[in-house]
């Protein structure tokens, strides 16, 4: 009975944690994301020259934005699922269940070329502004390598 | 039996369709009218005269056809910024309604008293350059005003594509020197899609959807006429001379041989971005004749001094002195 119970507490203390989320430039994997942030936030302190995030939902639509809308997004670990909200961005940036996030980064030795590639084998789906910010959405080819 | 087929042949003839050209128009909503070309010549006509150079011949030339802005109005079409046309072959002239204002355009149904066919209808702008004069339309698109807004941030693109290797022939096109036009890309612009705006420094400008147009095309580096924009996807009367400004949504690309004479006013004032014309223009060029390192390829506009609603919300900065 007492095993029990330690194995149960042990099940529910694992439980807790939030499952990483997984940040890449492609071919690269950065620290993942282990609780709820400021996205700029994990920009400045992880990769500070990246100008481009594709964000990448469990259904493979994506959204892509720059680097003046990182600190507008956040995302939250919540109900064991990584969401992307924001108030002042466009609407389908608030993405439920994100599966992993993309980076572009800007810097005169770095090529973003599986970036690119990702990006040009996906459907372009469309671009949404408010407030003056921009996003563009795309829905991701399947079997997509990281 | 002759007198079967006669009969056969006959009931085919008069079963096929009079093949009649019409344009589709889409207004500012998104909704759309189809005007069949045959009713064009029961509207009412003036006739205009043009004088151009083509090839080294000067053209003079007699046209009869109805006032564009009239057929608009009557249409209901008033509200809207610009208006693009577009051919058969995808060819694209894109006006805006101040313009189209300004001119006598009109739709010409004769040339020097000779009627055109249908197809051969032709936009003709006494004051704008016969590459403007598009003929075999099939589409025209009104669009509403601001679609393109003032830019962020501007790089200089000599910088950006001295960086990259330089490739010949770059298929389909033989026998050029060049760069492929996503080689602007990086390492500034991670999603490109969506339209861009291309200028060349005669100030005719396009915007074009960037995988339906530009996604295959190259940058022809030629010593007479800088960057030469060209497409297999774009009829080659589309394709740009002496590129001098690409703008993605808010990041732009000027090509500072083809700016070098001129500010960002000028830019400014070519591109309608009304509420930046007067503080740029007071400016003095910013534009460096030659970039000197690669730390000089972007001026970040919220580095320029702000004396405009517009960059309220960037912080008070000088221009960057390197």
């Amino acid at each position: 009975m007492k095993r029990i119970a330690i194995i149960l507490s042990l099940l529910y203390c694992i439980s807790l944690f939030a499952e990483p989320l997984s940040v890449y430039i492609p071919s690269k994997q950065l620290p993942s994301l282990t609780q709820s942030t400021n996205f700029q936030e994990y920009i400045t302190t992880n990769q500070p020259t990246a100008v481009g995030a594709l964000i990448v939902g469990d259904d493979q639509t994506a959204v892509g934005i720059t680097e003046n809308e990182f600190s507008l997004l956040n995302l939250n670990y919540d109900k064991k699922v990584w969401n992307a909200t924001s108030d002042v961005l466009p609407l389908p940036v608030n993405i439920h269940h994100i599966s992993c996030i993309y980076l572009y980064v800007s810097n005169e030795c770095t090529t973003n070329p599986k970036f690119q590639e990702l990006r040009d084998k996906s459907e372009f789906l469309g671009q949404a502004e408010k407030n003056g910010y921009i996003i563009w959405k795309y829905k991701l080819p399947k079997g997509i390598k990281k | 039996m002759r007198i079967c087929m006669f009969i056969i042949l006959v009931s085919l003839v008069i079963s096929i369709p009079t093949y009649v050209k019409a344009w589709e128009v889409t207004d500012s909503n998104g909704g759309t009218m189809v005007f069949k070309s045959d009713s064009f010549a029961k509207l009412p006509m003036i006739e205009i005269q043009t004088e151009r150079d083509k090839k080294g011949k000067h053209l003079s030339d007699k046209w009869k056809g109805f006032l564009l802005n009239d057929w608009l109005k009557n249409s209901g079409y008033t509200e809207f910024g610009e208006i693009v046309f577009e051919s058969s072959d995808h060819y694209q002239v894109r006006l805006s309604k101040e313009d189209l204002d300004k001119q006598q355009a009109i739709i010409a149904l004769y040339q020097n008293d000779n009627p055109l066919a249908e197809k051969d209808y032709r936009l003709v702008i006494p004051g704008m350059r016969d590459m403007y004069w598009i003929a075999n339309i099939v589409k025209i698109t009104l669009q509403k005003k601001d679609q393109l807004m003032v830019p962020q941030i501007i790089y200089w693109a000599e910088p950006i594509l001295n960086a990259k290797k330089l490739k010949s022939d770059i298929p389909p096109f033989k026998n050029m020197k060049g760069y492929a036009f996503t080689d602007l890309l990086d390492p500034n612009i991670p999603f490109p899609d969506g339209d861009v705006l291309v200028m060349g420094k005669d100030g005719v400008k396009q915007l074009l959807d960037y995988r339906k147009f530009l996604q295959k095309a190259v940058l022809e580096k030629t010593d007479s006429t800088g960057y030469w924009l060209k497409s297999p996807d774009m009829p080659a009367g589309m394709w740009i001379k002496n590129l001098a400004y690409v703008q993605f949504a808010k990041k732009g690309i000027l090509f500072t041989r083809a700016y070098m004479d001129k500010s960002l006013g000028d830019l400014a004032d070519t591109l309608g971005w009304k509420n930046a014309k007067a503080y740029f223009a007071s400016e003095k060029s910013i534009v460096p004749t030659k970039p000197r390192s690669w730390e000089d390829r972007e001026l970040d506009l919220s580095k320029i001094r702000l004396a405009n609603p517009l960059f309220t919300h960037y912080p008070y900065a000088e221009i960057r002195e390197k």
